[in-house]
Parts: C-alpha cells; structure tokens; sequence
C-alpha cells in the first residue's frame, strides 16, 4: 500500500514537472510583442494533434546544441524568442478553421501587422504576416488550412526565409509532413 | 470503293487535326470541288468537329471532388511522432526517476531529453513553415509560371528586408 | 496531403470523371470508378514517372470502367438519361444544345475502344500520342479506329439533322 502510494506520488510529481515547464514557456511568450493568440479550435476539431511551445530559454539551448555542427542552425534559432504551433485536423471540414482565420486576419491587422502572402484557393488558404518594430521583425504568423489541417505557427523574435530553407536539410525531420 | 473512301478518312480527318500539309490541302480541295460525295464527306466531318467543340470535359462533382481530397487521408498509416511513442516513454522510464526530478527543477539546465525533444519541435514548425512556403511558391507558379514564381518568393524576402530597412531610415 | 497528389487531382479529376461518365454513363458507378483510379494513383504515386500521370490515370480510369462493365449484369439497369441507350429519331430543332447533347449520346453508345478513342482525342483533347499510350495501341491503330469512329458519328450526325 505505502509503495503503491509513494508510485502515484512520483507518477504526479513527475507529471507536474513535465507541465510546468510547457506552461512556464507559453506564459513567458504572451508578454512579447510577437505573439499572437489563435483561439481555440477543439470544440469543433478535438484536442490539437499537434501543440509546440517552445520558449526564448529552451530554443538557447537547442541553438547551442546544434551550434558544432551547424553554425547557420546556431544562428538562426538565435533571433528567436519562440516558436508556438497548433494543428488541427480538419477532416474536410474547413469552414471553422476558415472563420478563426478571419477572427485572427482581423485582429493582426488591427495590431499593426502586415501581411505578407494570402492564397485563397478552394480547397487551401494560406496567410502570412509579420509584425516589423523599428525595422526589426517583432514576429510572423503563418496559417494554412485545407481538407487535411488547419496549421498556425507563430514564429516571436526574426525569422528569415531564405535562411530557414537553407538550415532546413540540416533538420532531421522524423514526421511524415507529406512534403513532396 | 471501300479502300478508296478509306484513303479520303484519313485525309479529311488529317485536315481536320491540321495534319495536311498545304498543298496536300489543297489537292484535297480541288478533288473535292469535282466529286460531291468527297465533298459532302469534307463538310459533315467539319460540322462533327464544331459538334465535338462545344463537348467539354465534364466538370466532376463536389460529391466526387471530395472523395478524391479523401484518399491520402483514408489510405495513409497514421502518422506518428517519435516522441509520442511508447518506446520513447518506456526510455525515458528506463532513466532513473531522482536524475529527472533533479534535472527538470533546475529550470535553467533542462535535461537532454528535453532538448532533443525541444530540437524536434522546432524541426516539426520549421517544417509547417517550409510547406506553407512550398504552397505559396506553387500557387505562384501556376500562375504566372516558373521564372516569375522565383522572382515574387525572392521579392517576398526582399520586402520583409524592405521593411525593415525602410523603417530604420525613418527612425534616422 | 501529398502536394503532387493533390495537383494531379486539380488537373486531372475532370478528364477522369468525364472518361468514366461516357463508358459507364451511370454517374454512380463513375464516381466510384473515378475514386479507385485515384486511389491507385496514391498508392502508386511514387512509382509512376510525373511525365505519364495523366497517361497512366486515364488508362487505369478507363481499364476499370471497362472491368465493371464486364462484371455489369445485363438487367441491372442505369442512367439513360445522360448519355445512354439508343440514338434515333431525328433532333427536334437544330439548337447548338441539342446537338451537344444528341452528339454525348452517340458518343456514349459507340462500342469499345471507338468511344475511348472519341472522348479521350475529342473531348478530352489528348494528343494521339497520348491516346496510344493510354489505349496500349500504336499511333497507327489510333488514327484508323477514330477514323471509323469519326466516320460512324458523322453519319448518323448527318442522318437525324434536319
């Protein structure tokens, strides 16, 4: 009984950790000016299947871990100051993740960002905006929906393109995104 | 009579699929103006060809069109993630529980583990960044095709520079 | 999605369904027949050379609406109305319309690979390069049996038009 107990014990300390830091991270980000709040899309999607919420400490870090073996890797995480992602799946059904867009497309434009792309096609949308502060990228935001996800990626901090597409073979992606 | 008219099939439809060479057109023409049958036969291809033009490729359903967007999702495994599997729970386990409690409560030195998933992570939305990217190119290049689809994604970079340069000049 | 996977859907999905609606005029049983070639398009789609999709989709299209037909049990009735059943009677009136739709009948009633050949060089517009791929002919055979096709349209085109 005393073993099963002292288990449950560390079975909950353990979890309590492993949340803290989840929470630490995302709370640290709503302060900055990058950020971008998406809304909450479970009631019509379920939980996100993905969540990411990486904080300026954790992606120190990681910058330095990947700083032998990939100064420009090193590099660019260095700008950042987080990186949140949220997925849904959508299973044909865009129409609420479409209506979150507009929500979040009028709210970034309400708050001085700019928008950088916008493909608006039957089946996929696709928008893009950044948040510039005395010439310097405060933040983006991407979002894409079709009949398979709705994705927003709220990049805090400076993200150049052509550098990611050029660190991005140095990533050794584990998932099937389905890139081809 | 049968491989006679055999031999004008081929020519008229030649001349209707723009086959025939000029002269040969021609030739064709002139036999034509001697010989009613071969005439009429040159003018009823023509009307079946007009026919033929207002047939379009059939638009598919949205019923069908649906269906179609499906099947990657209905035919593929389900995709899974490294660190959602039991084995990386069952490694982590494998770790003794005082060396995690110990390192996650130094909130400035989180452990390996931790890293190596927070590297993951940033792969994955590096990832969703490069296929939104991926998707804005194409889109571009179905549009105005290959060369200007380079030109507006570099100017895309270019006018976050733009931005910013522009705006530091401001503040000067 | 696959990206390729869901161009060759926007570019090819119409060509699929209009091939499957002609040969099997029961729009039902095209749709279903439309799907399984795309589902073997996935599942082949790494293997297929990019420059013979459209090739390669509109013979598996038209392969298994074929197989259909065959498995197809003679009283099991379709859709007429589209495509179907017997071209008589001549065109009341000579409306553009009406001529399209009496020319889709006769088309739908042609035997096989004449309509094949019809839909895929005439309505779908693929070179005769394409169609003797698709068709595993030779250009040779291509252009005799259109031809004939062309050949059996125009008269019965020329019969019933006032």
């Amino acid at each position: 009984m005393k073993r099963l107990l002292m288990n449950k014990f560390v079975i909950g300390l353990l979890c309590a950790l492993f949340t803290l830091p989840v929470l630490a991270q995302e709370d640290e980000l709503k302060d900055l000016p990058g950020y971008v709040d998406f809304g909450d899309l479970s009631v019509t999607y379920g939980e996100p299947k993905i969540t990411i919420n990486l904080g300026g400490t954790m992606l120190n870090f990681v910058g330095q871990m990947s700083s032998e073996e990939s100064p420009e890797t090193s590099r660019l995480i260095s700008k950042l100051k987080g990186i949140r992602v949220q997925i849904y799946n959508t299973a044909d059904n865009m129409t609420a993740a479409t209506e979150q867009f507009g929500k979040t497309k009028k709210h970034l434009k309400s708050s001085g960002w700019e928008p950088i792309v916008q493909v608006n096609e039957d089946d996929e949308q696709v928008l893009v905006y950044t948040k510039m502060a005395d010439g310097n990228m405060q933040g983006m935001t991407v979002m894409v929906v079709d009949g398979e996800e709705a994705v927003f990626v709220n990049v805090i901090g400076q993200l150049n393109p052509t550098e990611l597409a050029q660190v991005m073979d140095k990533f050794d992606v584990h998932v099937d995104l389905d890139m081809d | 009579m049968k491989e006679f008219e055999d031999k004008w099939e081929d020519r008229i439809n030649a001349l209707l699929d723009g086959e025939l060479s000029a002269s040969d057109a021609e030739l064709l023409k002139a036999e034509a103006s001697s010989d009613q049958a071969l005439a009429r036969a040159i003018v009823e291809a023509y009307q079946l060809q007009q026919a033929m033009n207002s047939i379009k490729v059939e638009r598919a359903p949205d019923s069908l069109r649906k269906r179609l967007r499906a099947i990657p999702r209905e035919h593929r495994p389900q995709t899974s993630f490294r660190w959602l599997q039991p084995r990386w729970a069952m490694a982590l386990a494998a770790i003794p529980l005082v060396i995690i409690a110990v390192s996650l409560m130094q909130p400035d030195k989180p452990s390996a583990v931790e890293v190596a998933k927070a590297r993951q992570e940033l792969a994955i939305a590096f990832a969703y960044l490069d296929k939104a990217a991926a998707i804005t190119s194409r889109e571009i290049e179905s549009t105005v095709g290959q060369t200007m689809a380079d030109a507006v994604t570099d100017s895309v970079d270019r006018a976050i520079k733009t931005q910013s340069s522009d705006a530091k000049e401001k503040k000067a | 999605m696959s990206k390729k996977y869901r161009q060759w859907v926007r570019e090819y999905q119409d060509q699929a369904w209009t091939v499957a609606r002609y040969i099997l005029k029961d729009a039902g049983e095209a749709e279903d027949a439309t799907q399984e070639a795309f589902v073997k398009l996935w599942h082949n789609r790494d293997k297929i050379d990019p420059e013979r999709v459209q090739s390669w989709l509109m013979k598996v299209t038209r392969n298994g609406c074929l197989d259909r037909l065959r498995r197809r049990r003679d009283n099991v009735e379709f859709d007429e109305s589209y495509m179907g059943g017997e071209v008589s009677g001549p065109m009341q009136g000579a409306a553009a319309s009406q001529t399209r739709e009496w020319l889709k009948r006769a088309i739908g009633s042609l035997k096989e690979p004449y309509r094949s050949l019809v839909v895929l060089r005439d309505v779908n517009q693929h070179s005769y390069e394409e169609v003797a791929s698709m068709l595993e002919l030779n250009l040779a055979q291509v252009k005799t049996y259109l031809h004939r096709a062309r050949k059996q349209l125009r008269k019965q085109l020329a019969e019933v038009r006032p």
